[in-house]
C-alpha cells in the first residue's frame, strides 16, 4: 500500500478523537429548536436504520462486535423509541426498505452520503473553544443539507428524519483483571465505553435541528432499563 | 468513512486476509514446511491441498466471533457497492464474475468479486466472501488463467477461513502481550514493551506466509479444476518481481520480518504444485477473452499508474505488456508520457520517438496523443513543429474540452 | 493503518500545544497571506493556514472548502502533505510542480494529485484561458467523486507568476454546498493581488 495515502483522512479522525479526549464529554447536544410542530400532520418523524455495535473489549484493548448483543440493543432501542413518540405524539415512519435497496436510487444514495458527511463536518468542527471548531459559527448551531433533501421527504411521507449511531463496548473478564492489575500499579486503563450520536433534520429545509453526542465509560443497552437510561441521554433535548 | 474509521481502527487492521503483493514473503518457509490438509481429510494422493469441509452458502452461528466479523463487514459490504472507488463497468465486472464463478464452482455464490479502481497488484478477500480486485492487477496478469490464480488464492483464504483465523492469532497475542507491556511499564521500561509489540507482529505475520502458502495451493487446485493451465500462476510472480526490483523507494523488509529472495521460493512453489496437480484433459489460458475485457479500460488503468509518478516500476510494467504485444501503440503512447512528464536530460526527445513510433505500431493510441507530442515540441521550442501538433490535436478532437486553452497557446506560437 | 499509530502522538501533542486550528479571516479587510499575495474576502471565512498552502471553508472541510496555493516552486506538491505540519520528502514519489512546466502541464499535474488524494471519477469538464491577479492564467472544471461515492464539484484558478505557481481551487459537494458558496468563492477570486 502507498504510504499516506490514507493520511489526511487518518489526520481528521485523530482531531476528533483528540476533541473527544479534550472534551471528555458524556453528552453535549446542540439544538436549532425545542420544539416540533403543533400540527400534528407535520409531526412524522422516519428513523433510518440506527447504527449500532456492541462488542466485548478483549485485554489487548481489541474490539469484538457480538451479534447476539447487538440484536438485543436494536430491539431495546426500537422499544425504546416507540414508547418515546407515543407518548410525545409523534408519528414514526416505519421504513420498509432493505438497505441494499437504498444504492439502487442514486438521488436517495447521494442524499444519505450526504447526510453522512454533513454529520462527519458537525462531528468535526462543532467544538466550542477547540482548534477544530469555525470561528464563523461559534456561539451557533448552523448546520444544513440543503433544500434537495425533500425528495427523501416525498418518498418516506416524513417531516423529520432521526439518525442514530452507538458504539458500545463492555470489558472482557481479562479486560477487567488488567484493569484492576494496572491500578495496583497505579496505571489507570480504560475499560467499556459508550460512543454515539443522534441527529435530527427537518426534510424540508435540510436543516440539523438538533444533534447530541454522548461519551462516557458506562451505561449498558443489552437489558431494557439499561437502554432506556442510554437512549434517554441520548435523545434529550431532543425537540418535542 | 472518517467516524467508522476511527473506532474500527483496531477490528478492521485485521479483517482483510493479507494478501498477493503485501506479502511476498509468504514463501519463506517454502513448500517443505508441515503438511496442512484440512480438518477430517487426510492428506491423499500426491497434491497436499483439498477444499476444505465448508459447506457452500456458510453463515456463521450468531454467538461466535466470526458472526461479530460478518456483521462489521457486511455493513463495510454496502458501502463499497456505491463506494466511488468501486468500477462500475457491467461488461467488465461480469467478465470478472464470470472468472470467479468458473474457479470457485460450487462456493461461486458465496464468493463476490468487486474491482476496486487503484494502481498497484493487490487483491484481498473479507471473511464474508467478499473480494476485491484492484484494476492495477489487470495490467499485471497477461491472460484468463493468471487472473483466475489469483482469484483461485483469494478463494483459498475463503475456504481456509484464513481471515478468521487470523483475527483470533492477533486477538491472542494482543491479549497475552498486553499484561506483558504493564509489567514491563510497572517496572519502568516502556521502551520494552515495543519489543514485544514488535515480536507479536512478527510472529503474526509467520502466521500468515503459512496461509498465503496454503492459498496458494489452493489456487492451482481451483485452476487445475476449472480448466485452466496451473502453468501459469507462477509467471505472474516473474513479472512483479522485476516491477518491485525497479522501485527504489520500496522498502527492504526489516530482519524481523522476512527476507529476500522469497518471491523466486513463491514461484518454485507454484511450479512445484503445478506440476503435482492433477491437471485437467484440455488446458485454456483464455488470453483473447481477457484482452477483449480490459482493452477498453486499459489506458486508464495505465494513466492511473502513472499519476503514481514511480517511472522505473512503470517502465517495466510496459516493458512487459509491450512483449506481451496487444495494442503496442497505446503502450508506446504512454513510453512517450512517462519520459515527457520525468523530463530529464534527453527525456523530451525519447518522449518524441516514442510517440513516433505509437504512431506507426499496430493498434491504435488515444487522440491526446497530439497534445502530448505538442507539448514535448514546445518544452523543447520547437515553435513550428508544436503549432502543427496542437492543430493535429484540435482536428482529432474537435470537442476537446481544452480547446480553448490549445487555441491561446497556438496563438502564443504564431506571434 | 500505521500512518495512524504514528501520527497520533504528534497530533495530540501539536493540537494540545494550540500549534493548529481554524482562524478568523475578516470580511471586509485586506488579508497578507505571505510572499506577496493579498486577498479580500467580503465575508467571514474560517482559515486554516499550513506552509505555502491555505484552506478556507464556511460549511467544513469535507463539504466545501477553497485551497490557496501561495507560490508552488519547483519540486512543491500542489496540497499539503499533511493539514497539520506540511513535511515533505522531496523525494518521494509524488506529482510535483517543476520550473518551466507551461499551463497546459498544471492541469495534467492536478489531476495527478487529485488521483493521489483517492480522488474517482475525475472528469475535466473545460479548460480554458482566465485572468487571474491581473495575469494571463488558466482556469479548468471538473466533477469527481469522494471514497464514499459522494459526487463533488470543482474549479481550479490560477497563473504561473516568475516561475511559481499561485493557484485557486476550489470544490464542494454537487448537492447544495457548491452552489452554496460559489459566489463567495468568485468574490475572493477577484480579489486576489499578488506583488
Amino acid at each position: 500500500m502507498q504510504k499516506g495515502s490514507n493520511f489526511r483522512r487518518s489526520t481528521l479522525a485523530f482531531l476528533v478523537l483528540a476533541a473527544l479526549a479534550v472534551q471528555g464529554c458524556a453528552a453535549t447536544a446542540h439544538l436549532k429548536t425545542k420544539t416540533l410542530p403543533a400540527d400534528p400532520e407535520k409531526r412524522r418523524i422516519v428513523v433510518l436504520t440506527p447504527d449500532v455495535e456492541l462488542s466485548i473489549l478483549h485485554a489487548g484493548g481489541l474490539q469484538e462486535p457480538n451479534v447476539e448483543w447487538t440484536e438485543l440493543a436494536k430491539k431495546h432501542i426500537a422499544a425504546h423509541l416507540t414508547k418515546k413518540f407515543k407518548a410525545g405524539n409523534i408519528r414514526m415512519v416505519k421504513l420498509e426498505q432493505k438497505e441494499t435497496e437504498i444504492g439502487q436510487d442514486r438521488r436517495e444514495s447521494q442524499l444519505r452520503k450526504l447526510h453522512q458527511a454533513v454529520g462527519h463536518a458537525v462531528l468535526f468542527h462543532q467544538w466550542e473553544g477547540h482548534p477544530l471548531a469555525l470561528p464563523t459559527k461559534a456561539g451557533t448551531f448552523e448546520w444544513t443539507m440543503g433544500p434537495e433533501i425533500r425528495y427523501l421527504k416525498q418518498k418516506y411521507g416524513a417531516d423529520f428524519a432521526l439518525f442514530i449511531f452507538i458504539r458500545d463496548s463492555y470489558a472482557s473478564s481479562g479486560r477487567a483483571a488488567l484493569i484492576f492489575f494496572g491500578a495496583l500499579l497505579g496505571i489507570g486503563i480504560p475499560g467499556g465505553a459508550q460512543v454515539g450520536f443522534a441527529s435530527l433534520v427537518d426534510l424540508e429545509t435540510g436543516d440539523v435541528v438538533w444533534f447530541n453526542r454522548l461519551l462516557r465509560p458506562e451505561g449498558d443497552l443489552r437489558t431494557t432499563s439499561g437502554a432506556d437510561e442510554t437512549m434517554k441521554l441520548l435523545l434529550a433535548d431532543m425537540p418535542k | 468513512m472518517i467516524v467508522r474509521n476511527l473506532l474500527f481502527v483496531l477490528s478492521f487492521c485485521a479483517l482483510i486476509a493479507a494478501c498477493a503483493a503485501d506479502d511476498l514473503s509468504a514463501y519463506k518457509r517454502g513448500l517443505d514446511g508441515p503438511e496442512r490438509t484440512p480438518k477430517g481429510e487426510p492428506g491423499r494422493g500426491d497434491f497436499p491441498f483439498r477444499i476444505g469441509d465448508l459447506a457452500p452458502a456458510h453463515k456463521p452461528d450468531p454467538k461466535t466471533t466470526e458472526a461479530g466479523i460478518w456483521l462489521q463487514v457486511e455493513k463495510l459490504e454496502r458501502q463499497i457497492k456505491t463506494a466511488g472507488r468501486r468500477v462500475q463497468i457491467p461488461e467488465l465486472n461480469a467478465y470478472v464474475e464470470s472468472v470467479s464463478c468458473r474457479v470457485a464452482g460450487p462456493y461461486c455464490g458465496d464468493i463476490r468479486v468487486y474491482l476496486m479502481r487503484s494502481p498497484g497488484f493487490n487483491a484481498g478477500m473479507y471473511p464474508n466472501g467478499m473480494m476485491h480486485v484492484w484494476s492495477g492487477l489487470l495490467l499485471r496478469v497477461s491472460n484468463e488463467a493468471q487472473l483466475a490464480a489469483v482469484i483461485g488464492h483469494e478463494a483459498g483464504h475463503y475456504l481456509r477461513r484464513h481471515t478468521m483465523k487470523r483475527i483470533r492469532d492477533i486477538l491472542d497475542k494482543s491479549n497475552s502481550l498486553v499484561f506483558v507491556q504493564l509489567v514491563l511499564a510497572g517496572a519502568g521500561i516502556p521502551v520494552a514493551g515495543d519489543v514485544a509489540m514488535l515480536m507479536t507482529l512478527a510472529s503474526i505475520s509467520a502466521f500468515s506466509r503459512d496461509s498465503e502458502r496454503e492459498a496458494d495451493g489452493y489456487s492451482i487446485l481451483l485452476m487445475a479444476q476449472a480448466g485452466y493451465d496451473p502453468e501459469e500462476a507462477w509467471k505472474i510472480w516473474e513479472a512483479i518481481t522485476k516491477e518491485k526490483e525497479a522501485d527504489k523507494e520500496f522498502e527492504a523488509p526489516s530482519f524481523f520480518f522476512a527476507s529476500h529472495p522469497v518471491s523466486e521460493e513463491r514461484m518454485e512453489a507454484l511450479k512445484k504444485l503445478a506440476k503435482l496437480v492433477k491437471k485437467p484433459r484440455a488446458v485454456d489460458t483464455g488470453r483473447e477473452r481477457f484482452l477483449k475485457a480490459i482493452r477498453p479500460i486499459r489506458r486508464h488503468l495505465l494513466r492511473d499508474e502513472l499519476h503514481q509518478r514511480k517511472f522505473g516500476p512503470f517502465n517495466v510494467l510496459l516493458d512487459r505488456l509491450v512483449e506481451d504485444g496487444d495494442n503496442v501503440a497505446e503502450l508506446h503512447f504512454f513510453r512517450g508520457e512517462m519520459h515527457r512528464i520525468r523530463n530529464q536530460e534527453g527525456d523530451l526527445a525519447k518522449a518524441l520517438e516514442f510517440y513516433e513510433k505509437a504512431r506507426t505500431s499496430p493498434g491504435r493510441a488515444p487522440a491526446e496523443m497530439w497534445r502530448s507530442v505538442g507539448l514535448a515540441h514546445l518544452k523543447l521550442g520547437h515553435r513550428t513543429k508544436a503549432r502543427k501538433a496542437f492543430d493535429d490535436y484540435l482536428r482529432n478532437n474537435p470537442n476537446a474540452t481544452d480547446g480553448k486553452m490549445i487555441r491561446q497557446v497556438i496563438k502564443g506560437l504564431e506571434k | 493503518m500505521t500512518d495512524l499509530r504514528k501520527s497520533a502522538p504528534v497530533v495530540l501533542i501539536l493540537l494540545l500545544a494550540g500549534c493548529v486550528g481554524f482562524s478568523l479571516a475578516k470580511g471586509g479587510q485586506r488579508l497578507n497571506l505571505g510572499q506577496g499575495m493579498s486577498v479580500q474576502p467580503a465575508e467571514d471565512w474560517n482559515r486554516w493556514a499550513v506552509g505555502k498552502y491555505e484552506y478556507w471553508t464556511l460549511d467544513g472541510l469535507n463539504l466545501q472548502h477553497i485551497l490557496i496555493v501561495n507560490g508552488a516552486e519547483d519540486g512543491d506538491r500542489l496540497t499539503p502533505s499533511s493539514l497539520i505540519g506540511h513535511r515533505d520528502d522531496p523525494k518521494e514519489a509524488f506529482p510535483r510542480f517543476r520550473k518551466g512546466m507551461s499551463l497546459l502541464e498544471v492541469r495534467e499535474l492536478y489531476e495527478a494529485t487529485l488521483a493521489r488524494e483517492k480522488a474517482q471519477k475525475v472528469v475535466v469538464t473545460e479548460f480554458a484561458p482566465a485572468k487571474f491577479a491581473g495575469r494571463e492564467g488558466f482556469r479548468f472544471s471538473f466533477t469527481f467523486q469522494n471514497e464514499a461515492g459522494l459526487d463533488l464539484l470543482g474549479t481550479a484558478t490560477g497563473a504561473i507568476i516568475k516561475d511559481r505557481l499561485y493557484m485557486l481551487v476550489y470544490r464542494g459537494t454537487k448537492l447544495y454546498f457548491y452552489d452554496r458558496h460559489k459566489r463567495a468563492f468568485e468574490q475572493i477570486l477577484s480579489s486576489v493581488k499578488i506583488s
